[in-house]
């Protein structure tokens, strides 16, 4: 009768590769490129997404602002489940009640500490300080939250990290990393990676990664380097708008502060402005190369336990690209052209990752169900954290 | 009914990544029965027996069986004929149904939505007046004594002489007295410096006066119209109000911009720096007329109101900032003119 109904999806078609053996085929056949890795692939779109993006916007400004938590739900969902890797999509099981409630305790907590400075300088002192020792809690249960929620092949992800752990790579390195002048930062963020890396867990079985040391470091002076670039080109337009306003002023010799301030015309500002655009431009594309190749160092040591080696071949110059380009069009969209952005970056990035499996991907077994709160990640989200898995 | 098209898939045993094609269908006769064929064997499941997870593009659905067994099926057609069918509306239906990417209906949402933006602009301090009739006097008043404190630090004591602080003194205790306040205010006089001649007054609590501003007065019922102007923000809770709209726009706006995302978040603050200064202005206005009704019950003349801020105008210059005079003000001279026709029984 009816066999298999996979999908009817092509594979990106087979790159002739060197004529090694290839690992353990899988279950799901078709879908790896003859060498056993399996590609990840999006098969979202743009206008498909806009009616959800839309009516998610509606739903969450009519409600002001309660819709949130499904409407984030809804986003995930579409994400996650349109993204394969092999044959087989990703889930988000998060339910819109789940993430109401973390929210509605992130909201109260963070309007308690906000509320504080108004009781009290001492009582503000007191709240940000409390803060600091249960940062890494709430990272914790945030990676945990996102984690549990995450399902590939009937088994879930889980993290399984602990308040020291997550107490030194995410305050104390920082911290030294500030006192050493920036010098410790590629170091604390390669700890990061390791700490979260290896308390993460797909069913039963533990990932592991060590990633070059060196590989952190050289993508920190690389963006450090582009930020340079960065400013440089941004002496160009500050020179004109200095030369041009010392030329206009030098007639009013003596004047005060004001009287040159209120002389200088809209050439200069826009002068400023270029200049601004040209540095946050600047910072964007350092900041994007120094995520790719920080996260391709991690994700190409990426390991899980069973033989299941990992890719990513990110590439920071397009990944800037797109960013700076979608924040662009956005722009000048006043947002409408957000579904089109959010997929054409997440089509980019899962283009780039694949895994090669070690072992028949069906042995995987999950362990029991334990609750978990999504207090922590809607912290996270409130305070802007990306404390998100992977992709 | 007649058989439906059965839903295919990949049938994954509890906890396990094992999975076996499979195939639900609905019985002939018995719809409330379903009939799971795996590997030649075939179950009999209740419909109860199963949970379907919602509907969502083209998503592939799940179905969660009693026994623990999970059917991943990208069959949306099938699934639908068979489970979502029964259900009727329910709001997930209706938010799926309108998810579907129609232009037509797509350009009503945009337009909703940038309806929606504009109404709120109204809506939000709607909501948050009601937020602020509940936060108690005391509390405000906290606020302000909190601020007064960090004002109090940088503002050198008033240099004006004792006869006349308390000539404005008693002048200030008349405009309350002919107000709606119900509790005591204090007045401070302090020199402005870099606040020139300025007059502010703080949640629940002090005014603020400069000397420059006493200074400048031409005579008292100018005075007064700043004054009662300023207690005028206090009966009415301006500051608190403010304050609370901003808070609640700027949580709703990193609600939506959360959803956008992609924005800079700075971007997103651009609005409701704008609308705050917009709620302002309205505040402004409404300080104004309370100022004219208050200054009419005591027997003074408005329209030196309205001279004392073309004076104040013209001390200020031109890169006048002021903490509380002519920042997020209405146009001095739109202010003046309003005040004067208001004054005379107009509007």
């Amino acid at each position: 009768m009816s066999d298999s109904s996979q999908p009817v999806v092509q594979t990106l078609g087979s790159v002739p590769q060197s004529p090694l053996p290839p690992k353990h085929r899988t279950d799901s056949g078709s879908h790896d490129d003859g060498n056993g890795k399996l590609p990840i692939e999006f098969d979202g779109n743009a206008s498909e997404y806009f009616g959800i993006w839309i009516v998610n916007l509606l739903l969450t400004i009519a409600t002001l602002g309660i819709w949130s938590a499904w409407a984030k739900v809804r986003r995930m969902r579409y994400f996650y489940g349109n993204t394969r890797l092999g044959a087989d999509s990703f889930e988000f099981l998060a339910s819109g009640w789940q993430i109401f409630r973390g929210r509605i305790i992130a909201f109260v907590l963070l309007a308690a500490l906000s509320a504080s400075q108004y009781i009290s300088p001492w009582a503000q002192l007191f709240a940000t300080l409390i803060f600091i020792p249960l940062f890494p809690w709430i990272v914790n249960l945030a990676l945990r939250f996102r984690a549990r929620m995450t399902m590939w092949r009937n088994i879930r992800f889980s993290f399984k990290g602990n308040y020291w752990g997550a107490l030194g790579v995410f305050v104390a390195m920082p911290i030294a990393g500030i006192f050493s002048g920036g010098l410790l930062f590629p170091l604390a963020g390669q700890m990061a990676a390791k700490y979260v890396t290896k308390n993460f867990h797909y069913g039963t079985a533990q990932f592991e990664a060590d990633p070059d040391v060196g590989k952190f470091y050289a993508a920190f002076f690389i963006s450090i380097g582009v930020m340079i670039g960065a400013g440089i080109l941004m002496m160009i337009p500050i020179t004109a708008a200095i030369v041009g306003s010392a030329m206009a002023g030098s007639a009013k010799k003596g004047a005060d502060l004001e009287t040159i301030f209120g002389s200088l015309g809209p050439a200069f500002f826009s002068m400023i402005f270029v200049a601004i655009f040209v540095y946050a431009v600047g910072f964007i594309a350092a900041s994007q190369v120094y995520l790719a190749l920080t996260r391709n160092a991690v994700i190409n040591a990426l390991q899980l336990e069973g033989g299941h080696r990992f890719a990513s071949s990110l590439s920071g110059t397009k990944l800037a690209w797109i960013t700076i380009s979608n924040m662009v069009v956005v722009l000048f969209t006043a947002g409408l052209m957000q579904p089109w952005a959010a997929t054409r970056l997440w089509r980019y990035q899962t283009s780039c990752y694949g895994a090669t499996p070690g072992a028949p991907i069906d042995e995987f077994v999950d362990e029991q169900r334990e609750a978990v709160s999504a207090f922590g990640s809607e912290l996270g989200d409130f305070e802007g954290f990306d404390i998100g898995f992977g992709i | 009914m007649a058989a439906t098209l059965p839903i295919t898939g990949d049938l994954f045993e509890e906890n396990s990544a094992k999975s076996r094609p499979a195939e639900l269908s609905s019985e002939e006769d018995y719809s409330d029965t379903l009939k799971l064929r795996c590997d030649g064997t075939t179950t009999h499941i209740g419909r109860d027996q199963v949970s379907v997870s919602d509907p969502l593009a083209n998503v592939p659905r799940r179905l969660v069986f009693s026994d623990g067994r999970v059917l991943v099926t990208r069959d949306h057609q099938a699934v639908a004929e068979i489970f979502d069918q029964g259900s009727g509306a329910n709001l997930t239906s209706i938010v799926a149904w309108a998810e579907i990417f129609r232009p037509r209906i797509m350009v009503i949402l945009i337009l909703l939505f940038l309806a929606s933006i504009i109404s709120l602009r109204f809506a939000l301090p709607v909501a948050v007046d009601v937020a602020a009739r509940m936060v108690p006097a005391s509390m405000e008043a906290r606020l302000g004594g909190v601020a007064f404190e960090s004002f109090d630090l940088i503002l050198k004591d008033s240099e004006l002489d004792a006869q006349r602080s308390d000539e404005v003194r008693a002048l200030f205790d008349e405009i309350v007295g002919a107000s709606d306040i119900d509790f005591p205010v204090d007045m401070h006089i302090r020199q402005g410096g870099f606040l020139k001649a300025n007059a502010f007054a703080l949640p629940g609590g002090p005014v603020i006066v400069t000397d420059e501003l006493i200074k400048l007065a031409p005579n008292d019922d100018a005075l007064a119209g700043v004054l009662a102007h300023e207690i005028g923000h206090i009966e009415e809770r301006h500051g608190l109000r403010r304050m609370m709209r901003a808070a609640g726009w700027v949580i709703l706006v990193s609600v939506i911009s959360e959803e956008a995302s992609g924005l800079f978040e700075e971007v997103a603050a651009f609005p409701t720096l704008l609308i705050d200064q917009a709620y302002s202005r309205s505040f402004e206005t409404d300080a104004d007329d309370r100022a004219i009704e208050i200054i009419v019950a005591i027997g003074r003349d408005p329209a030196a109101f309205a001279e004392m801020l073309n004076l104040i105008t013209k001390d200020c210059g031109q890169a006048c900032d002021g903490v509380d005079w002519l920042s997020s003000h209405p146009a001095p001279g739109d202010r003046i003119e309003h005040i004067r026709e208001y004054g005379s029984g107009g509007e």
